[in-house]
This record gives structure tokens, C-alpha cells and sequence, in this order.
């Protein structure tokens, strides 16, 4: 695809977290655009690109597994850090595990594999003549060196994705045979009118779900 | 795998036995009749019940219960004592408060009302004071239990003050002004206003009493974006409602549609439009679970099992195909969290079980069908179902269910309870040779094989052998045998034990051959075989696969024995 990119990823566990189910987390069954978006960001990403999921292909059986961890209760509020920033000192930012410790359980997803088919519209931010096939010249360029801004993940930091990027003209692995009803999922954020939450209705078909082109209301 | 849009549709088949949303059934002790004045009229109607020498109050349908954890909220037209009538045997001072906030509402709701027993309610709140309690002398056990309201004009009717026509617009009017902001539901996906906090679920063992959270934002890090409560995560007041319906008409204890075990809550229902279908999958799929005993319910498990593997069931036509869901939930103080979630063909989850059952068969024919529960006290210490590791029960429930491999543990905790109790039974050999079926690949049949040539099995059926010719040797009088004093070492190191119990079973050997010279004969030819196959291997501990090989081989060989 001329206009588009496969990104083959993996890893050995993944929690795309339900909105609903944040303390005692509970994972979709299938990445989610937003957690697809975020790993492309995390290869390349400038202010120009906005990246649009089309498709994603689960290539390996959906499996869940229950895991028990510590985790901590309460955040640093913002307010905390602006006032540390204006005394310049950041000896008040403390946030001590071993106090707030709470034990809490997840359902994560084990031993996962995805394709993801993206493509790049540009942002009102965009400068005209910079044209999108450049921009994913560089995505693809930085995707087979391997070249990331930070560790993708795949839905939580403490699972970190392989990625390998699936060439024009290259076969790609296949899709698991199920097809299923996922039900309502997560479309993404949308960060421009008050974050509020976007849904889309998911449909496994054949191992791939289809991502509506725009779900913004 | 949504399982609030699953609930949500067991809510919507239930239909006209469903209470209308925005009511619930809440346990009321005493009605307080009024008159106009709203003065009591006499001393209030006890409306509690006796069940089994308990006396306990009786489920009524009221305006539903507004969440509270440690703020200050009053429900509508009832209430516990302290909101209603201000008086509360606990000391601390909130009564009062509490009282006020419930005067506050009622006078506000039903200032401009015209009904007659709204009327006398609104005189009520305003004339009531807590001395009043005393002065008319009501009785103690009133204190701290939920009271409702029924006004003297309605007596004929037997109907409460929220029961009235006007009462019940009211409520709708104020619970749509309570409702929230509209956002698109995640659960139905239709823009509609969400609910901020989500109902208790109560019902589950080892959460708090006053109930869990399935769906809770109560900690900083659970909220994103600077979002606060139900704004994380938006489900419409419909479907919250709904679901929190289904929990816990499913967690009630008489439903037979749960069971609650070792630390889970497994819920289980079935999605068809026919209700005796429901019915049928959902009391199966109770025998199975919960059956301790045998009883004619397992009977018909059986049958059904076996018709089931014959496709001629009818919970098995391809045209009558429906859903089951498998819900199993832990408790961790307030909160409840999911450790699996399964939404399949009936027909597949009951196939996987019946694989299940198959590879855990120890003799030729199926003769009982162990249930869920018995199977878990198994792996339990001193077989007490409060000793069930909560995390191993949840993942083999799953490896079922979901037709996964057995997890590892299950195998070294049997192992270990079998050396621990010293007690092998036909469950134990069971679980055992599902994993090493599953798991392992071997071909286990249900009977002794010759042709197994692992070494745990081999020194299994040895050590059968020894305790043979051991027990043969004292004329059956020996009442420890070398299963009770060297079953552990020897099933994982047989390189120390066997050359001693080698050494044993040859002079008992001697011994029975004055006596029963054939069988003297017929053990020894045996034990020489079986050496044989292990020799030059003594000095190796045992792997996990061949320490489970070896009580299997035991059992077997000891079985052809008797």
C-alpha cells in the first residue's frame, strides 16, 4: 500500500485496559486503535502526523491469563508539580510504594501478535509541501532500523512490544480463522473537545477488525 | 468478551419479573402508618418474617437505594432508622444529621404536592421528633432496621406511600434530575445520561458486607485525564442498573446459578429466548458444579452427558443453539475483580468439560461424574474447602472451560497432598492422569499398560509389587505397609529406598514361599521383569512427569492385584 504501513507486533503479555475496569484491570480481547496509534507514535511522530488505524490483524489465539501485583493508590497531583516547579525543588514530590501498596489483580492478555495497518493523514499543524509519502519514508525507515523514541508498548509500560515492519511487497503471517462480536470497544480519546471517550462497535472477521475510518462524534 | 453487555442482556431476558428500573427489593423490618396529620397512626406494622426459627425481614419493592459509602445521601419515602426517624443505637452523633438531610429532601420533593398521602408524609417529616420514638414507647428493634411509610387512606389497599401513583412520578422526576451528563454508553452505545457511581454488588463472600464495587474509580490512579468517578468510563444509568440486577440476583443463594468457592465466586447463566431451555442448561450446569453427594441429579447428569456424546440431546441441536456464560469473580475488600470471563456455544463449553471428564476417568466405565466442587476440596490441605489456593482453582477452572493445558501447580499440589495425607483416591488418580494426558501427551489408558515403559511407572508398579508380597507375607495382617513409611522418598529418589525395599520384599519373599509357594513364585518372576526394565537407572531423582508416572503405575498395578 502505497499510502500505508504494516507493522507486525508482538510481545509476551498486553493489557489494553477496559475504561470500566482500571483498578482491578481487565484487558479487551484485541489491541485497540488508541494502543495500535501509540505504538506508531512511538517509532515516529511529529506534530504534521496524525495517524489513522485501518485494520488489525490478530495473529495468534486470544488468550487471558489473572495476575496479582502491588500497585500504588494515589497519583502526584499536577498542582504538587507546578508548585515544585515555582519553589524550583522537587524534595515534596515523593510517592513511597511501599506505604501506598495495594494488591490488586489483572486479566492479561499472554502471548500476543498483531498487525497493524495504519496510514498518515497530517494535522491542521501541517506544513503543506511536506508531503505524507515522505512521512512514512521515515516511519518505514526508522521501523526497520528499529529506531523508537521510546519503548512501545502494548497497552501497559510493563509490556513492551516487538515491532517489525512488514515490507510492500512482503507476505504477511495469517490472521487467526475466528471471527466474533467484540462488542463496544475503546476508539480512542479525543484529546481536542474535553477528552471524552470515543466507541466504536468491533467485529472480528476472520481474525482481522475493521476500524471505521472516523468514529469522532 | 464484554461481560456488562452480557449481564445486560440477562437482565433484558428476564422481562416482566425484572423490577422496573429505578426500584429495587430491599429488606424492610416495619411499615409506619400516618395519618393526614402525619401523626403515626398506632404503633408500626411489623412486616418481618419467620423462616427456620429466624425471624428475618421480608424483601419489598422500593424506590431504589442511592449509593452511599461515608457520605451523607437519604433514599426516598424509606430509609434505615437513623435517616428516617432520627434514632440510631450506634452513639455517634450523625443520626441527626443524617435525619435532617432525609427531612431536607422529602420537604423540598413534596412541598407543592396535592396527593392526600404525600401530604401526610410532607407533615410528617416536619412535625416528627426524635423523642416521639419514646413517647409513643415503639419498640427497640426498630432501631437501625429499614422502615417504609404507608398512609392511613391506603389501608384497604395495602400499598406503601412510594407505591402511589403521584410518588412514583416524583421519583422519576428525581431520578432523572440526579442523573448525570449524557455521554455515549460503553455498554449500548447510545448517548444517554451515565451514572456517576456504580450500585453495590452484594452477596459475595470474603468482600465487605455492605458490598463491592465491580466498577469503581475510587482511587487517584484509577482516574485518566482529570476525569472523576463514572466520567472514566461512561455506562448509562440503564445499564448500570441492569447489570448490577443480574450480579446479584445471580449471587443470591438459593439462584443455583452460582457457587461459591475457595476464595471464587463462579457465576454461571444461559442466553436463549426459550425459558425451559434456560432452565435445563442452568440446573445441569449446577449439578455439575456443586454436587457433593450422590444424588438423582447426578443421575441425570449422567444421562445427559452421555446423550451428549451421542449428539442426540436436545441442549445440542444445531438450530437451538444458544450462549453460556461462565462468570468467575474474587473478592478483594471493596472491590471484585474478574478472573475469567467465558461467553461460548453451550455445546462447546459442555464438550470441553466432557473431554475433561474423559481423559480424568480412571476405571473402564464412567461411573459418577465428579463435580467442580469435590474436585477443588481435593487439592485443598485436610481436603477443607477454606485451604483452596484461590489462584490455582481459578486458572484450572480456566484450562476447563477454555480447553487450555492444565496448569503445572495442579500437579505438584496433588502430588504433594497425596505424600502429605497419604491417601490416593480414584479424584486424585483422575487429576492426575488429565494433566499428564493433556499436558504430557502420554497415552494413559484406563487400565494397567504393559507397554509403558517411563521410569515412574515402571518403579510405581515395583513398589506395588513390594507391598504385595509384603501384605502377602503377613497373611494380610500387616497393617502399615511400606506405602505408609516409604511412599514419598520413594516415588522422587528411588535410588535410596529400592535396594532397601529390594532387600525386604525378598525375605518376605522367603517367608511366603513355605507357604504359598505359586504366589512366592509369580511375585518374584514379576519383580525380576520390572528390575530388569530399570536397572542401571537407580541413581536418578525423579522428574515431575515421572513422579506423577509412578502413582499412577502404583495404582494400576495394585488395582490388577485386588
Amino acid at each position: 500500500m502505497a499510502f500505508g504501513v504494516r507493522l507486525l507486533v508482538s510481545g509476551e503479555f498486553a493489557c489494553f485496559t477496559r475504561p470500566e475496569m482500571k483498578v482491578e484491570r481487565v484487558s479487551y480481547d484485541v489491541m485497540t486503535p488508541s494502543a495500535a496509534r501509540g505504538v506508531l507514535e512511538a517509532i515516529y511522530w511529529t506534530p504534521a502526523v496524525r495517524w489513522q488505524i485501518s485494520a488489525i490483524h490478530i495473529l495468534k489465539p486470544i488468550r487471558f491469563q489473572s495476575i496479582r501485583r502491588n500497585e500504588v493508590a494515589h497519583k502526584i497531583s499536577s498542582r504538587a508539580i507546578r508548585h515544585a516547579m515555582r519553589i524550583r525543588s522537587i524534595e515534596s514530590l515523593v510517592l513511597d510504594p511501599s506505604v501506598d501498596r495495594q494488591q490488586r489483580a489483572s486479566l492479561v492478555l499472554v502471548d500476543v501478535s498483531y498487525i497493524i495497518d495504519a496510514f498518515i493523514t497530517t494535522s491542521a499543524l501541517s506544513n503543506v509541501e511536506f508531503q505524507i509519502s515522505k512521512h512514512l519514508a521515515i516511519f518505514r525507515r526508522r521501523a526497520r532500523k528499529g529506531q523508537c523514541f521510546h519503548q512501545p508498548y502494548l497497552g501497559m509500560r510493563e509490556f513492551p512490544a516487538r515491532f517489525t515492519l512488514i515490507e510492500k511487497d512482503e507476505f504477511a503471517p495469517r490472521s487467526i480463522p475466528d471471527s466474533e462480536d467484540l462488542g463496544i470497544m475503546l476508539y480512542d480519546v479525543d484529546h481536542d473537545n474535553g477528552r471524552q471517550s470515543v466507541w466504536f462497535h468491533a467485529k472480528l472477521v476472520h481474525g482481522i477488525v475493521h476500524i471505521p475510518g472516523s468514529c469522532w462524534p | 468478551m464484554s461481560f456488562l453487555a452480557a449481564l445486560v442482556r440477562a437482565y433484558e431476558q428476564l422481562g416482566e419479573t425484572a423490577p422496573p428500573h429505578g426500584y429495587a427489593n430491599e429488606r424492610i423490618s416495619f411499615e409506619i402508618v400516618l395519618r393526614s396529620d402525619g401523626s403515626p397512626a398506632g404503633p408500626p406494622i411489623d412486616r418481618r418474617v419467620a423462616t427456620d426459627k429466624k425471624i428475618r425481614s421480608s424483601l419489598m419493592l422500593v424506590p431504589q437505594s442511592i449509593k452511599r459509602t461515608s457520605g451523607i445521601a437519604s433514599n426516598f419515602l424509606w430509609d434505615k432508622s437513623s435517616y428516617a426517624l432520627g434514632i440510631s443505637a450506634i452513639t455517634e452523633k450523625r443520626s441527626d444529621i443524617e435525619h435532617a438531610a432525609f427531612v431536607k429532601l422529602h420537604r423540598s420533593a413534596l412541598k407543592d404536592t396535592l396527593d392526600e398521602g404525600l401530604q401526610a408524609f410532607h407533615n410528617f417529616v416536619c412535625r416528627w421528633h426524635v423523642e416521639d420514638f419514646f413517647l409513643f414507647g415503639w419498640p427497640l428493634e426498630m432501631v437501625d432496621q429499614n422502615v417504609v411509610f404507608s398512609w392511613l387512606g391506603d389501608r384497604e389497599k395495602q400499598i406503601c406511600i412510594h407505591d402511589r401513583t403521584e410518588a412514583q412520578a416524583i421519583w422519576r422526576r428525581l431520578s432523572l434530575e440526579r442523573a448525570g451528563k449524557r455521554a455515549v454508553c460503553l455498554v449500548t452505545g447510545k448517548r444517554e445520561p451515565f451514572a456517576r457511581l456504580h450500585p453495590s454488588i452484594k452477596g459475595v463472600q470474603g468482600a465487605q458486607p455492605s458490598g463491592a464495587s465491580l466498577v469503581s474509580f475510587n482511587l487517584d490512579a484509577s482516574c485518566s485525564y482529570g476525569h472523576e468517578q463514572g466520567d472514566n468510563a461512561p455506562i448509562s444509568e440503564f445499564a448500570t442498573y441492569a447489570y448490577a440486577y443480574s450480579l446479584n440476583k445471580l449471587l443470591e443463594t438459593d439462584s443455583r446459578r452460582q457457587i461459591q468457592i475457595g476464595g471464587l465466586a463462579i457465576l454461571y447463566w444461559a442466553e436463549a429466548k426459550n425459558a425451559a431451555v434456560r432452565a435445563k442448561s442452568e440446573s445441569l450446569f449446577n449439578t455439575l458444579v456443586t454436587e457433593h453427594e450422590w444424588t438423582s441429579d447426578s443421575d441425570d447428569l449422567l444421562k445427559e452427558i452421555d446423550a451428549i456424546n451421542y449428539q442426540s440431546s436436545e441442549l445440542i441441536k444445531p438450530e437451538g443453539r444458544f450462549k453460556f456464560c461462565i462468570f468467575v469473580l474474587s473478592p478483594n475488600s471493596s472491590r471484585l475483580s474478574v478472573r475469567f470471563f467465558l461467553e461460548d456455544n453451550f455445546e462447546t463449553i459442555f464438550l470441553r468439560y466432557c473431554r475433561h471428564i474423559r481423559e480424568m476417568q480412571v476405571g473402564p466405565t464412567l461411573k459418577e461424574v465428579v463435580s467442580i466442587k469435590r474436585l477443588l476440596v481435593e487439592i485443598a490441605a485436610h481436603k477443607d474447602a477454606s485451604n483452596i489456593p484461590t489462584k490455582l482453582a481459578g486458572e484450572w477452572l480456566q484450562s476447563i472451560f477454555l480447553d487450555e493445558r492444565y496448569p503445572l501447580t495442579l500437579l505438584t499440589t496433588i502430588i504433594r497432598r497425596i505424600r502429605a495425607e497419604k491417601e490416593i483416591n480414584t479424584t486424585r488418580i483422575g487429576i492426575i492422569k488429565s494433566i499428564l494426558i493433556r499436558n504430557f501427551g502420554i497415552d494413559l489408558g484406563v487400565e494397567l499398560k504393559l507397554d509403558i515403559f517411563d521410569l515412574g511407572y515402571i518403579f510405581g508398579r515395583l513398589f506395588a509389587v513390594y507391598e504385595y508380597a509384603q501384605i502377602a507375607s503377613s497373611d494380610g495382617r500387616a497393617k502399615n505397609t511400606i506405602f505408609d513409611s516409604y511412599f514419598a522418598a520413594a516415588s522422587s529418589a528411588p535410588a535410596k529406598i529400592f535396594p532397601l525395599l529390594h532387600q525386604k520384599a525378598l525375605h518376605r519373599l522367603d517367608k511366603l514361599r513355605s507357604v504359598r509357594p505359586s504366589t512366592a513364585v509369580f511375585l518374584q518372576s514379576k519383580i525380576a521383569y520390572l528390575s530388569n526394565m530399570s536397572i542401571n537407572t537407580y541413581a536418578l531423582p525423579l522428574d515431575i512427569k515421572n513422579q506423577a508416572l509412578f502413582i499412577i503405575g502404583y495404582f494400576y498395578q495394585k488395582d490388577e492385584f485386588f
